[in-house]
């Protein structure tokens, strides 16, 4: 490598991880780690040398123009849309690699659909960063693009049909965010039907014919019902799947040629000359046929996660990649011997570089809640098998070595931990945690497959293949479990639950009527009534985020299909009908709670200074908040210094947030899905805390507007948890993580000092198992100093890739906002006893 | 409280305002006017996105500042629903805002942190 092996151990007593794992990774990692470009947009706007890809759009308005006087239903013309991008788009193979596809033309092109949204073009008319030169002639290209697509597009189509008064809210960017689309949000997989190895595309192509040739026997048999009517529609949708599946084998394909060509005609490397022939044989082979090899394997499932994000924008990757390629490890690297370990790792370690350059140009909510990284690639390790068993197997630990080599912000990993989890996995976890990558985080599976079967009523097999859906809720991987969109709009700004009380509902940052009109603040004449209207408060947002979604997943089968997703769904294939039908999933909603502790301490303020120790009145409370605390300083530490926080195991606060948990949870089974599944709570931020910072008002907690909100979940105020870890684990352990909500984020910093060494590792066992036995559902770790960190604000250069977790995913410290960075640094650091 | 026409929608919301004839011309999006609304003190733009929508602190529902001569309703709850580019020539409102935030790397204040391509300049 060309290094001692002294400079490395230098390196890594300095802490230095980053420039130890350059030297320890192989040449080719080395190579496709720096090619990659980082694709995360910093605070609202993408960092130089990204432009907007107009391939693509100018790719399918021209297919879409062809296609306007055909006959064919809407479903085909979308397929045939997808298949005219698969089968003309650029594609190109990066040196040294040996896992190929992307979704743009260039590897530094951000993909536009333009076909989502009116709102979203016009995001990339107004960009003022990304736009590709020559920008007036692309100028021009871009307003042809948005100008057919104005009135057309999916939400253009949709939202006619929804409650205009709700899309208003909604889409005021007040309350939440995300858009109820089924072509936007974050897409599951039935990898129990498509990534076994039993059966692969072409697989399904014949199960499709089957399946057409029989409904059309039958539909031309004497008789007339409402089910041969219905086949109608089944034969068009299946004839839909089968044209993206042929044209995801085409697609492969034409990689499979591209390797051939430069491998017979331009490579001189001999070595090089084999992987391009072996790139050529594993594109020929997969997807349309199942995997043989680990490398094939990774190969299908990189293909099938970019044909479904050409279908759509998925903003996160729910993936199993260590139980689905496990079983290929085994057999190459462990029997066969085929495959040397480092091999492995080289191509694992590519896996995760293919999937951290995967780009989709999103809108400024996105940009802005997701700092740093393109969506929350949140890949699932650990767990157990269906029968309860261990699942952990090489893979696992191959991906989790590999994580520290390449030391990419996303994907990032979060660990299904149990009891039966071996020494040598968990130290591997810890070596993750301890390098400062900030993940993976750890997550408690006995707990979570309680809840799962509490919430949404999975039989325990299949909660038992759960993979994260996106940060933080899980979804299994099964035929009727897997979730099939989760959009993203019902994700609530919780904090203006606390503000409307206020305002009686009015948001004065948007100038709209959005929250109940519950009476003025002043009137209330006991914290009963207070908690009343704040409960009232609740159940409008909750609702007005939550019948967009339901009325979108009812409309989105006939307006918005998904025929590829459709196509590698058991449930899709079975049925004739698209993935997305209510009738045939059984659900798995959930309402994602940003800014959720804002509540209880702003809760706990007012009980105490208010109506307790009648410190102050209603009346003075709201005129400082109308303020903005402006002229209430005083009052306003008061408010910080004097009320109790949560977080401290003080009874007084921790009851609060419980009773606030616990009318979230009554309402949330009285929210009911299209599936008539429940809609439980799930306290986590991503980058919200700041996106929303400007955009919520003053809170009784002290916080003043502009002020970052916290980091989220059940994760206590940051520096206001002044009582150790374990007071933050106890009261974390006050709440049922399995019937109070689906999941609840902590966010933890702890002293990279203290966690060197082996005595580190058991300092962190040691949590670990406090953790554990008090039954919280989920923790991840921040290690990194703040000297570090402040050395990286002052010197960015130097620290290009220093990894940071902000919410429920990681990114390079200097991808994110100055606000972002400096509410990290904010945050207590525990010290482990 | 009765239920709003679409019409009534639209204009609160200004989302239906983007379908096509409306806004999707090379010229609509490009043509900056001396006023704009985007750089008036009083605009607050949309916190979804960056699309160009935004409301008027001032001036509310039922104003109309395109019209001649110009309407302005200042009773009222919800904001007047305008755009970035709105020519506000006709507003005896504005008021010109600087930016604060003028390289746009940091998150959206609806309120004075607004930067997008066509004002880069102004």
């Amino acid at each position: 490598m060309g290094v001692t092996a002294e400079t490395v151990k230098e390196l890594e007593q300095k802490q230095e991880w980053w420039w130890a794992a350059e030297k320890k990774r192989s040449k080719r990692l080395d190579y496709l780690r720096k090619a990659m470009w980082k694709k995360g947009a910093i605070g609202g706007l993408y960092p130089a040398g990204l432009y907007i890809d107009l391939e693509r759009p100018v790719l399918q308005t021209e297919k879409a123009k062809e296609l306007e006087s055909s006959p064919d239903p809407y479903v085909i013309k979308f397929a045939k849309m997808l298949a005219h991008v698969l089968d003309n788009k650029t594609i190109f193979i990066t040196d040294h690699s040996q896992l190929v596809g992307y979704l743009g033309s260039h590897p530094n092109m951000i993909t536009w659909d333009p076909t989502l949204a009116a709102i979203l073009n016009h995001e990339v008319v107004n960009d003022p960063t990304a736009i590709p030169q020559p920008v007036e002639e692309n100028l021009k290209i871009i307003s042809e693009v948005v100008s057919y697509w104005g009135g057309k597009s999916d939400l253009d189509k949709i939202l006619p049909h929804m409650d205009l008064d709700d899309s208003m809210k909604v889409l005021s960017g007040a309350i939440g965010w995300g858009v109820p689309l089924s072509r936007g949000g974050y897409s599951g997989k039935d990898y129990e039907y498509i990534m076994t190895g039993v059966r692969a595309f072409e697989d399904v192509i014949a199960e499709l014919d089957r399946r057409i040739d029989e409904a059309d026997a039958r539909a031309h048999e004497p008789g007339a019902t409402r089910e041969i009517c219905d086949l109608y529609d089944k034969m068009n949708m299946w004839e839909a799947m089968k044209i993206t599946l042929e044209a995801g084998i085409r697609h492969a394909r034409r990689y499979a040629r591209l390797a051939r060509i430069i491998a017979e005609n331009f490579e001189t490397d001999t070595e090089r000359r084999v992987e391009l022939l072996q790139i050529a044989e594993t594109c020929e082979r997969v997807p349309a046929k199942p995997a043989r090899t680990l490398q094939e394997s990774l190969q299908y499932d990189l293909f099938i996660q970019l044909f479904s994000r050409n279908e759509a924008i998925e903003g996160a990757w729910p993936a199993r990649p260590d139980y689905y390629h496990g079983p290929y490890y085994e057999q190459e690297v462990n029997i066969d011997k085929t495959l040397t370990e480092q091999e492995a790792l080289d191509l694992t370690g590519e896996f995760l570089i293919r999937a951290a350059e995967v780009s989709q140009y999103k809108p400024k909510w996105s940009r802005e809640g997701l700092q740093g990284i393109e969506g929350t690639w949140v890949w699932t390790l650990g767990g157990v098998n269906k029968d309860g068993s261990d699942a952990c197997n090489g893979m696992t630990i191959a991906l989790l070595q590999a994580a520290r080599l390449v030391r990419v912000a996303n994907p990032t990993f979060a660990f299904r931990w149990h009891p039966k989890v071996k020494d040598e996995v968990m130290r591997e976890i810890f070596e993750c945690i301890r390098q400062g990558l900030g993940y993976p985080s750890m997550r408690n599976d006995p707990i979570l497959i309680a809840n799962a079967m509490n919430w949404h009523g999975h039989p325990i097999e299949e909660a038992r293949t759960w993979a994260h859906q996106a940060c933080m809720s899980p979804s299994p991987c099964t035929k009727h479990g897997f979730q099939p969109m989760r959009m993203a709009n019902a994700t609530a700004n919780c904090a203006k639950i606390i503000e409307y009380v206020f305002t009686s509902g009015f948001d004065n940052i948007v100038n709209m009527q959005i929250g109940a009109e519950t009476p003025l603040a002043e009137a209330f004449t006991s914290y009963e009534q207070f908690f009343d209207a704040w409960v009232t408060q609740m159940k409008t947002i909750f609702s007005i985020l939550v019948r967009p979604v339901n009325r979108a997943r009812m409309l989105a089968p006939k307006m918005t299909p998904r025929p590829f997703l459709s196509a590698i769904s058991e449930r899709s294939v079975e049925s004739g009908l698209d993935v997305c039908d209510p009738s045939i999933s059984r659900g798995n909603a959930w309402i994602t709670a940003f800014t959720w502790v804002e509540n209880a301490d702003s809760l706990a303020a007012v009980k105490k200074l208010v109506f307790d120790e009648k410190k102050y009145t209603m009346a003075d409370l709201t005129g400082a908040l109308a303020a903005n605390w402006e002229g209430k300083e005083e009052m306003r530490l008061d408010f910080v210094k004097n009320a109790p926080k949560w977080g401290n195991d003080d009874d007084y606060v921790d009851s609060i947030m419980l009773d606030c948990l616990h009318e979230a949870a009554r309402f949330s089974r009285e929210l009911k899905c299209p599936s008539g599944n429940n809609w439980p709570i799930l306290p986590e931020n991503v980058s919200g805390n700041i996106h929303y910072a400007n955009i919520v008002g003053a809170l009784p907690n002290g916080r003043r507007l502009g002020d970052a909100l916290y980091d989220g979940g059940i994760s206590p105020g940051p520096g206001l948890d002044k009582k150790g870890p374990t007071a933050v684990l106890k009261s974390c352990s006050k709440i049922d993580h399995i019937s109070d909500g689906r999941a609840f984020l902590l966010n933890q910093r702890l002293s990279p000092i203290q966690l060197a060494g082996e005595k580190g590792y058991q300092l962190w066992k040691s949590y670990m198992k406090t953790w554990a036995d008090l039954g919280l559902d989920h923790v991840q770790f921040n290690c990194v100093s703040d000297e570090t960190l402040r050395s990286a604000q002052r010197d960015p250069e130097k620290y290009q890739e220093v990894i940071v977790r902000v919410a429920g995913y990681s990114a390079h410290f200097v991808d994110i906002s100055r606000k972002t960075q400096d509410n990290i640094i904010q945050r207590t650091v525990q010290g482990l006893a | 409280m009765a239920r709003k026409s679409r019409e009534e929608y639209a204009k609160a919301s200004g989302v239906f305002g983007l379908q096509p004839g409306t806004l999707n011309s090379h010229e609509d999006t490009e043509t900056v006017p001396e006023r704009p609304c985007g750089l008036c003190k009083h605009f607050s733009e949309s916190a979804w996105s960056s699309d160009g929508r935004g409301s008027c602190k001032v001036l509310k529902e039922g104003s109309d500042i395109t019209r001649d001569p110009p309407v302005f309703s200042l009773e009222g709850k919800n904001g007047y629903m305008l755009r970035i580019l709105t020519d506000a020539k006709q507003c005896t409102y504005y008021e010109r805002n600087e930016f604060i935030d003028k390289d746009g790397y940091e998150c959206s204040d609806p309120a004075y942190r607004r930067f997008i391509r066509q004002l880069r300049d102004k």
